[in-house]
């Protein structure tokens, strides 16, 4: 993994296909998740999900991570089935093709920012060297280069946030699943944020990101609307400025750009 | 993930609770504590019993009456008279006997040395040899009776009639039957081997003062001893001697076979098989008394058990976070078993500390010699560790089955 740093063009295989995918969980009578969806991620793409609750966002974010299994259809990473891995290959396979956001954060709470980013490497058997300076690397690159060694709770929302992007990078992950990253921040940090998604997008890094804020999603290439476990259309905002700008004078309340 | 890197993530987690580990591991400490303070304590008494003892070499075998304890461990000695004359005239025909010295007591009621005088004391019969052997301690001043009217007092007795005695003194018996004997000390004998419970003592020769007597089975009065030292002239010889001396006892021909009460045998021991019996009766009473203090181990390892299970319930959230973020399900069983390993190892070293410690204390109030119980050391931390490990089965086990998904979606 040394030389993984950065993403090389041997990634570009690396595309994340959803064919035919169907998920039903029982719970007294069948809950249709996910029905018959397919969806292919271009490497390097940024790829926004919305919709309602219970269309599907967060099964369609497990099945992509590795979490959870399709009872239909096929997930592929990298050209591998994810319904054919054992239970540690697929760990194996979050651990290294897939970096998670998530709203809450979902730090470590006793170890510190360093032994946050860390974490993914230890579990993915980085040697000690290696480990430390790449955290360094990464927490410099999100802008936390001074805050190393403090616990998530000496930290701000927007710096935890921080971190867990720097964890996601840890082990230059094909895909970056970000699960409503801003939702916990005010929309000035969530700004910031978003400006740094942007910024990895740039890099050429691949991420995939539910949100139900529509100036959130309009920073991606294009929107998947999703409706009731169904992909219902996909959205093209690649040409589209962001309806709201955060730093927007006028708009200040962070729900301005609901446009439903 | 490697094992160092468990460790460390590990005890940062028992470090991030300090009071719990510390409660939890003090239920291992207090099982291997007063496991260990019984085996040191037990051990303490063997040794302060028996330790002086040097068995390997000596050329002695003993022939003694000997008994279960109603109600208790081990065994008893018994001393009726009922090895006669002619059992120790026809054991001294064994090939390889140096001589047969027989032990017996003399019943007196007081003995007097000067202004000074006792009551509890015990009159031995001895031969002036035996002295010399070192098995049961050496001379302070002096040296063994010449013959009659001299006498070897052990210093347990100089004690109790002032500690003023020397050889060269008088003292004055008292024999129950109504005599008294005037009588020179030619010794001073520090019996130190006795073993605690053995009184004062002193010891004249055979003649003319001993004359217990039985009647044989053949229908004569004869001398008869409580118990027979034979001494081997070898110690190449010592197990023909115990052989010979043995079969004789079964041959038929002994009259203390036939005198000896039902519920009682006659052992022929060497003096290293004698203390071997003797000390496995006190392994047995000390295995026993800490096989009860094991009972606490056990509720040690149910606090371990129960602490890990309510940290696996706690972090439910953080096995979410580890495994999507890459660690299987090895991973977090070994997260989980190495941290209940940790409170394990440091309950048994704690405890073998705490043991040692409340060990030498109850030594040395008892006054005995402190001893290390290496080999239960080992096997406490053995223990330890195998407590840690078993009790971190089950909630590890838990541990790796928290769904991330539902982990996750936690608040």
């Amino acid at each position: 993994m040394v030389d993984a740093k950065r993403p090389d063009d041997s990634h570009s295989s690396g595309v994340v296909t959803a064919r035919n995918v169907g998920r039903t969980y029982y719970m007294g009578e069948p809950v249709h998740a996910l029905q018959d969806l397919s969806l292919t991620l271009e490497p390097g793409s940024f790829t926004a999900v919305m919709g309602p609750s219970g269309s599907g966002k967060s099964t369609l974010m497990n099945m992509l991570g590795c979490l959870d299994t399709p009872d239909e259809g096929t997930v592929e990473i990298d050209g591998r089935s994810v319904g054919d891995l054992s239970g540690s290959q697929r760990a194996k396979l979050r651990g290294t093709k897939i970096g998670f956001v998530f709203q809450t954060f979902n730090l470590m709470p006793r170890l510190t920012a360093a032994e946050n980013v860390t974490l993914p490497m230890v579990f993915n058997d980085v040697v000690d060297e290696d480990r430390r300076s790449r955290a360094k690397t990464l927490l410099d690159r999100v802008g936390l280069g001074d805050r190393l060694d403090h616990a998530p709770t000496e930290l701000s929302g927007g710096q935890r946030q921080r971190v867990a992007i720097a964890r996601a990078l840890a082990n230059e992950p094909t895909l970056i699943l970000a699960d409503e990253p801003t939702g916990n921040l005010d929309s000035e940090t969530g700004a910031d944020i978003m400006e740094l998604f942007e910024e990895l997008h740039a890099e050429g890094r691949t991420i995939l990101m539910v949100t139900h804020e529509r100036h959130i999603a309009e920073r991606a290439e294009r929107i998947v609307h999703l409706l009731d476990g169904k992909l219902d259309y996909i959205e093209d905002v690649s040409d589209v400025v962001p309806t709201v700008p955060a730093e927007d004078s006028e708009a200040a309340a962070p729900n301005g750009g609901d446009d439903a | 993930m490697k094992i160092g890197e468990s460790f460390r993530i590990s005890w940062r987690a028992i470090t991030g609770h300090k009071l719990r580990s510390t409660l939890t591991t003090i239920g291992i400490v207090i099982g291997i504590g007063s496991i260990i303070a019984f085996m040191v304590l037990g051990g303490a008494f063997e040794e302060d019993a028996l330790g002086g003892f040097d068995t390997e070499e000596q050329t002695l075998v003993l022939v003694q009456t000997q008994g279960n304890v109603e109600n208790g461990f081990g065994f008893q000695t018994f001393s009726d008279p009922i090895y006669t004359a002619s059992d120790v005239e026809r054991i001294e025909q064994i090939d390889g006997v140096e001589y047969v010295d027989p032990d017996g007591t003399i019943p007196a009621s007081q003995l007097r040395y000067g202004d000074e005088s006792t009551v509890s004391f015990t009159v031995r019969i001895a031969d002036p040899r035996s002295f010399s052997k070192n098995v049961s301690g050496s001379f302070v001043e002096g040296e063994a009776f010449a013959g009659p009217g001299e006498t070897v007092i052990d210093t347990r007795l100089a004690e109790s009639l002032g500690g003023n005695v020397s050889v060269g003194d008088e003292i004055q018996v008292t024999f129950s039957d109504g005599t008294r004997e005037r009588l020179t000390v030619s010794g001073i004998f520090n019996a130190e081997n006795q073993g605690p419970g053995v009184g004062a003592s002193l010891w004249v020769p055979e003649d003319p003062y001993y004359n217990v007597t039985v009647e044989t089975p053949s229908g004569e009065r004869e001398r008869a001893y409580t118990s027979i030292n034979v001494w081997v002239e070898s110690f190449e010889d010592l197990n023909h001697v115990t052989d010979q001396t043995d079969a004789y006892f079964q041959s038929g021909e002994s009259d203390a076979e036939r005198l000896v009460d039902d519920d009682k045998q006659i052992a022929v021991q060497t003096l290293d098989q004698l203390l071997g019996q003797v000390s496995e009766i006190f392994d047995q009473v000390t295995i026993f008394i800490a096989g009860i203090a094991g009972i606490a181990l056990i509720v040690g390892a149910i606090g371990i058990a129960n602490i890990m299970i309510v940290s696996v319930t706690e972090r439910t959230r953080e096995i979410g976070i580890m495994k999507a973020i890459g660690a299987n399900n090895r991973d977090i069983v070994q997260l989980f078993l190495i941290e209940s390993l940790i409170l394990g190892v440091i309950g048994s070293i704690g405890g073998v500390g705490l043991g040692l410690g409340g060990g030498y204390l109850l030594v040395s109030f008892a006054d005995f010699p402190m001893i290390y119980p290496t080999n239960w050391i080992v096997i406490a931390v053995v223990v330890g560790v195998g407590v840690g490990v078993v009790s971190g089965l089950y909630p590890a086990w838990r541990a790796a089955r928290v769904d991330p998904i539902e982990a996750l979606r936690r608040e």
